[in-house]
Formats: structure tokens, C-alpha cells, sequence
């Protein structure tokens, strides 16, 4: 059980924002990036389910793209802009998902949240009419076990269309 | 997508706390990236640990060399079960009398037992240095012949898991009567099948994680661990070290889901806390997925053999029952408490079936062993009849809905004890399938079937009960069952005015906090946001139980809601004095002591501060505003459900599409119609990846599959909830549970709609998960025979 990981005795320095704050680090080449957000830049918020790609519970937005910072090594972060739940408050489709989770009951141990709000702002900010099918796609590579996700559907959608009020406003 | 509305069926608008569909107070935290779960605790010289699990589902461990491993960079040491010899294997919580019990072993000592069991630990300085000095450790073994299916386990010449347990069983428990052949005789219908209700992984979110803290200067253990039971899990550490228990601190903070599996007591639990008592320094050990799904206890593994026999009009009048259940290599906390008394007392569901016997095997096999997943018997229990009842019904070409009115319990038949021992409290089950068969219109769908033949179309009942809200603790001493059954709840009211309620259950998701705030500002007559609910650390909650068994609003909000009304009570008292009124006279209203025909008032923080300080407090009332209760029950609540699926099969693929979810549940009292809609989905969608996708089944050479097939966002239906509601005698809210509904009712009604489409091709039976390889080859069969 268990496979061997090469030790790398070579370590490599990485600058990064992340969350609005700028970041520099060491890292060793085979540092996944959620371990470097975890455990070397005390970003708690993206979570690790499976270390696989499988779950997306270490979603975050690396340059506004969804990225599964377990399937990425620290090193490739260089110079990126990464965004978690932790910043999520900073904009305003952040905002509006944070809310419309809380209203339709859209998390319950909140261990995959941060991760769906990453896949769910990546979705809002390129659609700002998501159908309920564009929201399944968007979000079908996050693994949720308490909710069964209806409510997850239902918020995406509610904030999506506080959005188009806001805009028509 | 259209919202239903979260106030319908018989849920009415109301005016208290209780019953108020309100958002939860835990999700501000959750959603910001501020969740603190074990993995974010870092303790300073935190130091790691990683297992080395057995490659072989059977083998004698012939040597163990750590040299290698010692001598790379960050290793503290090695632990094997030669260096822990005070450490005895895990005593199951649970252990039916008559019993031939075999815990887990913290480390393997000489043989092995399944895949995944625990050999050895490495502790080093940071996570990656422990995994790769774990790569590095050489274990030595001879592999031996293993045994994975508990009927093969059973068979003549099986090898056996423990020399001193004949047979391989654990233990055989029987209900009812035995006398099937008697009283089948002369029946209309009489069928033998087989079913099985495959094993699962239960794949919480959140790996386990531990992290034990030892202070050597003040002899102090802090464990940090995702557990549903944190003074269950005190108790059961402190015997397995024999460590002082009044010195051990057990917290359990945001935990990333459980559905059962954290609340057991596993190898790794005791080790981790031994490593760090042994090193005087906190030693953190992260589960990682692959390893979860060999570490940590599986859910369900049983097949059944049933006999019924049946009336021409469906009655049902006798029925046998033949369980074989999977325990594993090892008990379990609840190993054999789950599939025996929690599938025989309920396996008759919500129906009055005068004769029954019912048998239940426990097997050890070389397999992780199986406990408790969200429903944790009654699954097992409500699939067994629930496809029993289709079944009768379909051989004689009657409806399964008309068949389980003929065969209910009826009202005036409750409270009503079966003859295998289950009890129902309450239970109004022909107005729950009614409601469930008008909103699915089961009977406009029906034509549509007739109507269009070619498409496949099934519609199916999965018509549960579960029996929940475990107590009082003099039975569960009866069944070996060694945890109380009261809950624990401490409510005080602070000097500014605000409260604290602490109970002994524990949130793993849930969202207790929620819903005990509502349950306390009704009684005490302040808001819920006035109001900080604290679980999940032993040190400040009161002695508790924790949660499982749909038992947290049952027990822990009944205790909650006493506790409550005695403060409520003290402080009217105290406020009567402090007015010099009469008590009668004096009422709390929107905040403020009043007295009726008198202008006099106090707020209710002036009350509050007064309690306090105690300046003027008659002597024969306490200082303070406190309350504990340790809120004791009677009997357990039956909550009970009527879920209708609608399916289409593809002939080609094999596929299923549900088309429709529809979950009708009398859970009696709904605290907070919008968190038990949650609960009914998250179980709904367990449930449907239990009958169509997932399949915990050991590989051959006993290794778990690399992947679970948990459902995602893409694979679930719209699902439609309502409530009947039919308060329970059982304790003052009138609540059942809730948690473990969904799971319970949806395999049932999902296969029974896909065996409805397929049945006029001559499909006779389908075995779970429901993948289009199964459905296709059913269907060829059918076809081949006919």
C-alpha cells in the first residue's frame, strides 16, 4: 500500500498571489500545489478528498480557471494568480454563490464547498444564464456526499440570476 | 428548474423557532474557506504517521525489517505490534451475547486478514518523509488460501479466519417462530429467491484523520479526531491504552461527513494516540483515499434466502428469512449488532405478517470489516420485504401498491410490536402511500406504461420504516450493546442575556447547531442567532453519547428542549422575585419580564445578569441559569416513508434514467423543513448510487477496487419531498429521525421500478448496483428462456 515518492534533495523557489496576496515559497519539485497551499501558505480552504483528480474538494481558480490543485505540482504555479474560497468574498459572483449556498441548504459537512464554489464562479462568470444541464456539466467533477446536490443546482442558478438582476438594474 | 416549495403536505406555517425552514448558522464559516477539520490542525513538533497495510487478503507475517527505513531522513521510528506488547486487539462496542468475538488487532501480529490491515507505523518529521520511509519498510510474508463470500465461508471445507471459531460464524440470531412449513401449508402462492445487498464504501468526503497530543509534564492527552461519538470514543481509548480517562481530552471539530463510518473505533485511533504518549509529542495520521477505502468499516453485505407464502389478494402470511451477513475479518464496533438485530426486528417492515422466522449468520471472511453506514441495517431490512412485497404482488398479477394496503399495519393496531420483537410507535401508513401515489400520479403513470410499451417505462414503491432514536440504555444492555442511550444537554443562559447549549451528539454535517438554536429559543424565548451550540470537545460538554442512529434530534433535542424549559422555568421564578410579583403573573414577552396589571418590567438580560451576580437571589433558588439533562427515552421512534421511482430502460444500452424521485417521509415534527429536505436528498442519492452504481466487493485476490462509483451531479434525478406528519409519543419534540430515510427507501423503490419495466420481458429478479452489463444480460436471459 502506499507507493514510494523519489526523494528530491533540489528545492525551487515559487512566487504566487494568492487570494489578493502575494506569496513566495520553496517548495520541492514533487509538492503538489494543494500541499503548498496547505501546509507552506496556511490556505486551508481547498480541501484533500482523493490526491487523484476525482473529487474536486482542492478546486481552486489558478488564472480564473477551475484547476484541481491536486493534479498540479507547486513549480507549475509560478507567477499565477490563484483564487480559493477563502478570497471568494472579494467579488461579487463570490458573493452571490456564498449567499445562495447558505439560502437553498447547498452544503452540509462543507468539506467539497470550496471546491464546488471554484467550479460554480468558473461557470458564472463565462454564463451568466446557466440552464440547469450547463450547471451539471459545470460541476460534475465535484464529488458531493451529503447533499445530493439538488440544492447545489438550485443555488448556482439563484445566484446566477441575482446576477442578471443586478446587471438589469 | 422549478423549487418546490419547503411548507406543503401537512407542514404548516408556524410561529415558533421549530418547524421554520431557516438557513444554517454553521454555513458562514464553511463557505468563507474557515471550516476547521482535523488536517488543518498543526500542532507545534507535529510529527507524522504512516501505515504499512498487508498486500494479501490472508498471510503469516514471517518478518518485519525496518532497517532501511530507520536510517532515511526525517524517521523518528517504527512501530510494530513486537513493540506494543501491553496492546491488545480492539474490543467491539457491540457484541451480541453468545457471541464469538474477534476484535481488530492495532498492529498484526502474526497473520494478516485482509487487504489493508495495519502491520506497522513509521512516524517521521513531515507527512512525505513518513510515506516514503513506510515504501521502505520489507515485510516478509507467507500467503495462506482466503475466503472473501461469507457463503463460501460458510461452506464444508472453508478455511477458517480464527482457529478457535468453528464454521467461521461470529454468531447465528434468530426471531420469530419457526414454523414456516406449517404455516405456508395450503397457501395461494408460495416462492423462494435469493437477494443480496451488496457491500459499499461509505466514502465520506473527509478522509479519518487523527491527531493525539500527549503532554508528558502534565500527563494530558489531546486527541484531535473526526468522530461522531467523542465521549464514546474517550471512553473506548482510555480502555484500550488504559489511560486515565479524566486525563484524556477527545475534539472532534468540523468533521467532513461520517455516515456511520466515524463512529467507530478503529487500529489506527489507538495507535496514533500510543505513538505520541510513547514520544511525548503530537503525532497526526491523514487517511488518505485509497487507503479509506481498506482502513476505514464498510457498510451492508448480506444475501438472503426468503420464503413467502401469500394469498390470491396478496395477503402475506408467512415468511422466512435466511441472512448471511458479512462481518469481515474482524468485528467492528457494531459488527454484529448491525445485522442482527437492527435487520431482524425490522425485516418485516410496516406490515402485520402473522408468521415469521427469521435467521441471521454472521460470517468472517478475509475482507474489511463491515459496521454501521447511514441506515446500517434497516437498508438491508427494507429491501428484503420491499422486494418480497413486489414480488408477491407481480406473481399474482396484482398491483405492489394494492398488495402493501392489504398488508399494512393499520392505526388502530399502534403502538404495535411484531412478532420478530420490532416496535412501531406510531404510524398512519395507508395516508403517507396515498399522498406519495397522488403526487406521482402512480396511476396516470400506469396508463402512460400501457400506452407506450416499447419505452420501458417502470414505476416502483420502496415503502420503509426504521426504528430510530436509540435507548433506553437498560436494552441496549440486553443485545451487548455496551453505550448508553440517554444524551446529554447543558443550556445556560450567560449573564448578558444570551444562551449556550451544549450537547453530547455531534454534528458530522448535519447541522445540529442549526436546529438545537431553534429548539432552545422556543423554550427560553430568544432568538436563535442568540444562541452558541457547542459539541464535539469532551472538556466542555457534559458526558454524551454522540450520533448515529438518527438518534441527534430524537434524544440529544429532546434533552436540549428540557433543559431548556427548566432554565426557562428558574428564570421566570427568579424574575418574579426580583419584581416582587406572583410567578403567575409575571410572563416573558418579546424580550422583557412583564407583570400583568402593573407597569413593572425587567429585560431578560437584567434577569440574566441578575442570576449571576447573585446579589438577589433567594436562597432557596441556584445561583446561575444552568440546566443539564440527561434526557433518558423510553422506547425508540419508528419514522416511516412512502418513495415512488419512476425509470426507463434502454434496450440497448442497458441503461437506466430515472425519471422521477419522489420521497414522501413521516419523520413526525420537522424541526427545520429545509435541513431535513437535505438529509432526504443526501440519503436519496446514497441510495440511488447503492442501486445503480456503487459496489464495495472485494477484487479477487481481496484488494478493493481503485475507484468507487460515487454518484456525481450529472447522475441524479429531481427529487421531490413532502412530509406527512405524525408526531411521536416517544418523546416531548414529537420528532423521529430523518438522517438515514433516503437511504433506506430509494434501493428498494428504484430496483422495484426497474424489475416493473422489465418484468413483461420476463426479468424475474436484478441484483444491485443496477449497471446497464447486469440489465442487458437479464434481459437476453429472459428472452433465451421464454
Amino acid at each position: 500500500m502506499g507507493g514510494s515518492i523519489t526523494s528530491a534533495e533540489d528545492t525551487v523557489e515559487i512566487s504566487l498571489t494568492v487570494d489578493s496576496r502575494p506569496q513566495t515559497v520553496t517548495v520541492s519539485p514533487r509538492t503538489l500545489l494543494i500541499r503548498a497551499l496547505r501546509n507552506q501558505m496556511n490556505v486551508t480552504a481547498p480541501h484533500i478528498g482523493c490526491e487523484s483528480g476525482r473529487c474536486g474538494a482542492c478546486s481552486v481558480l489558478v488564472n480564473g480557471q477551475t484547476v484541481k490543485s491536486c493534479m498540479m505540482l507547486a513549480v507549475q504555479a509560478e507567477g499565477t494568480e490563484i483564487v480559493t474560497a477563502q478570497g471568494m468574498e472579494e467579488d461579487t459572483i463570490g458573493q452571490r454563490l456564498q449567499s445562495a449556498f447558505k439560502k437553498f441548504h447547498a452544503l452540509q459537512c462543507g468539506f467539497c464547498t470550496p471546491g464546488m464554489l471554484a467550479s460554480a464562479r468558473e461557470l458564472l462568470r463565462h454564463n451568466d444564464h446557466p440552464t440547469e444541464d450547463d450547471v451539471r456539466q459545470a460541476l460534475r467533477g465535484n464529488l458531493c456526499r451529503c447533499t445530493g446536490y439538488q440544492h447545489i443546482i438550485e443555488a448556482v442558478l439563484d445566484a446566477a440570476s441575482v446576477g442578471r438582476k443586478s446587471h438589469e438594474n | 428548474m422549478k423549487t418546490d416549495p419547503l411548507i406543503s403536505g401537512e407542514l404548516k406555517e408556524v410561529d415558533t423557532w421549530v418547524g421554520k425552514p431557516i438557513p444554517r448558522q454553521e454555513d458562514d464559516r464553511l463557505l468563507k474557506g474557515k471550516g476547521r477539520y482535523v488536517e488543518d490542525i498543526t500542532l507545534p513538533d507535529q510529527l507524522f504517521a504512516q501505515f504499512v497495510r498487508s498486500p494479501h487478503a490472508h498471510a503469516d507475517v514471517m518478518d518485519i525489517d525496518f532497517s532501511v527505513a530507520k536510517a532515511l531522513p526525517g524517521v523518528i521510528t517504527c512501530i510494530s505490534a513486537k513493540d506494543m506488547p501491553d496492546i491488545g486487539p480492539i474490543t467491539p462496542n457491540w457484541i451480541l451475547p453468545g457471541t464469538l468475538s474477534k476484535g481488530r488487532q492495532v498492529l498484526a501480529a502474526e497473520r494478516v486478514r485482509y487487504v489493508g490491515e495495519p502491520v506497522a507505523m513509521v512516524i517521521a518529521k513531515s507527512e512525505e518523509e513518513a510515506v516514503d520511509a513506510a515504501a521502505a519498510v520489507i515485510v516478509r510474508y507467507k500467503e495462506l488460501p482466503h475466503v472473501l463470500n461469507q457463503d463460501d465461508a460458510l461452506s464444508e471445507n472453508a478455511i477458517l479466519l480464527h482457529d478457535d471459531i468453528p464454521e467461521n460464524r461470529a454468531t447465528t440470531f434468530r426471531r420469530g417462530q419457526e414454523n414456516y412449513d406449517e404455516a405456508s401449508a395450503g397457501a395461494a402462492l408460495k416462492l423462494t429467491f435469493d437477494l443480496r445487498n451488496q457491500r459499499l464504501v461509505p466514502f465520506p468526503l473527509e478522509c479519518r484523520a487523527v491527531n493525539a497530543d500527549f503532554d508528558a509534564a502534565s500527563g494530558r492527552m489531546t486527541v484531535y479526531i473526526g468522530q461522531q461519538l467523542p465521549h464514546m470514543f474517550r471512553r473506548m481509548l482510555s480502555e484500550a491504552l488504559a489511560f486515565p480517562e479524566h486525563k484524556l481530552r477527545v475534539v472532534s471539530p468540523d468533521v467532513g461527513g461520517g455516515f456511520g463510518a466515524k463512529m467507530h473505533f478503529y487500529s489506527e485511533d489507538v495507535a496514533i494516540a500510543y505513538a505520541s504518549r510513547l514520544l511525548g509529542k503530537p503525532v497526526k495520521w491523514l487517511e488518505r483515499r485509497r487507503e479509506n477505502a481498506v482502513a476505514t468499516s464498510h457498510g451492508r453485505d448480506h444475501i438472503t434466502t426468503i420464503d413467502v407464502a401469500a394469498e390470491t389478494d396478496g395477503k402475506i402470511t408467512a415468511l422466512r428469512v435466511r441472512s448471511r451477513a458479512n462481518v469481515g475479518a474482524y468485528l467492528s464496533s457494531m459488527g454484529v449488532g448491525i445485522p442482527t438485530i437492527n435487520v431482524a426486528l425490522f425485516v418485516l417492515g410496516v406490515y402485520d405478517i402473522p408468521n415469521a422466522d427469521v435467521a441471521v449468520d454472521c460470517v468472517y471472511t478475509n475482507t474489511p470489516p463491515v459496521d454501521a453506514y447511514r441506515g446500517a441495517g434497516r437498508p438491508e431490512a427494507a429491501y428484503i420485504i420491499e422486494r418480497t412485497i413486489d414480488r408477491v404482488a407481480r406473481e399474482l398479477g396484482l398491483d405492489p401498491a394494492q398488495v402493501r394496503q392489504r398488508n399494512f399495519v393499520t392505526e388502530d393496531q399502534m403502538p404495535h410490536r411484531n412478532i420478530v420483537g420490532g416496535m412501531l410507535d406510531v404510524g398512519r401508513y395507508e395516508a403517507t402511500l396515498s399522498r406519495a401515489m397522488d403526487l406521482s400520479d402512480y396511476k396516470g403513470f400506469s396508463a402512460q406504461k400501457t400506452e407506450e410499451k416499447d419505452a420501458l417505462l417502470g414505476i416502483g414503491i420502496g415503502n420503509y420504516t426504521e426504528t430510530c432514536g436509540v435507548g433506553p440504555s437498560e436494552m441496549q444492555a440486553m443485545i451487548g450493546f455496551d453505550r448508553g442511550g440517554y444524551e446529554s444537554a447543558l443550556v445556560r443562559v450567560q449573564s448578558g442575556g444570551q444562551a449556550v447549549v451544549m450537547s453530547g451528539s455531534h454534528s458530522h454535517g448535519q447541522g445540529h447547531v442549526t436546529v438545537y438554536a431553534q429548539i432552545a429559543a422556543d423554550a427560553l424565548g430568544i432568538d436563535p442567532d442568540q444562541i452558541e451550540v457547542i459539541q464535539g470537545d469532551t472538556n466542555q460538554v457534559p458526558q454524551g453519547i454522540g450520533t448515529f442512529n438518527s438518534r441527534s434530534i430524537v434524544v440529544g433535542g429532546s434533552a436540549v428542549r428540557v433543559a431548556s424549559e427548566r432554565v426557562a422555568k428558574r428564570m421566570k421564578k427568579l424574575a418574579a422575585h426580583l419584581l416582587q410579583a406572583e410567578e403567575e403573573d409575571v410572563s416573558l414577552q418579546e424580550g422583557v419580564f412583564v407583570v400583568s396589571n402593573s407597569n413593572q418590567s425587567l429585560s431578560f438580560a437584567e434577569v440574566s445578569r441578575a442570576a449571576w451576580t447573585g446579589h438577589n437571589v433567594p436562597r432557596d433558588q441556584s445561583i446561575g441559569l444552568e440546566e443539564t439533562e440527561f434526557y433518558h427515552p423510553r422506547a425508540m421512534s419508528a419514522p416511516y416513508g412512502a418513495h415512488i421511482a419512476k425509470v426507463s430502460v434502454d434496450r440497448e444500452t442497458g441503461e437506466i434514467s430515472l425519471l422521477e424521485y419522489l420521497a414522501v417521509d413521516d419523520c413526525g415534527t420537522v424541526i427545520n423543513p429545509l435541513l431535513a429536505r437535505g438529509q432526504v436528498h443526501g440519503g436519496v442519492v446514497q441510495g440511488i448510487g447503492q442501486a445503480l452504481f456503487e459496489d464495495g466487493t472485494p477484487l479477487e485476490d481481496g484488494s478493493m477496487p481503485a475507484e468507487q462509483a460515487i454518484p456525481r451531479i450529472d447522475a441524479v434525478p429531481y427529487m421531490k419531498t413532502e412530509h406527512t406528519v405524525t408526531p411521536s409519543w416517544t418523546n416531548p419534540l414529537g420528532a423521529k429521525g430523518i438522517g438515514e430515510s433516503g437511504a433506506i427507501g430509494a434501493p428498494p423503490a428504484i430496483v422495484n421500478a426497474t424489475l416493473d419495466a422489465l418484468w413483461p420481458l420476463g426479468v424475474r429478479d436484478l441484483e444491485m448496483p443496477l449497471t446497464p452489463e447486469r440489465v442487458l444480460a437479464a434481459i437476453d436471459n429472459a428472452e433465451k428462456t421464454r
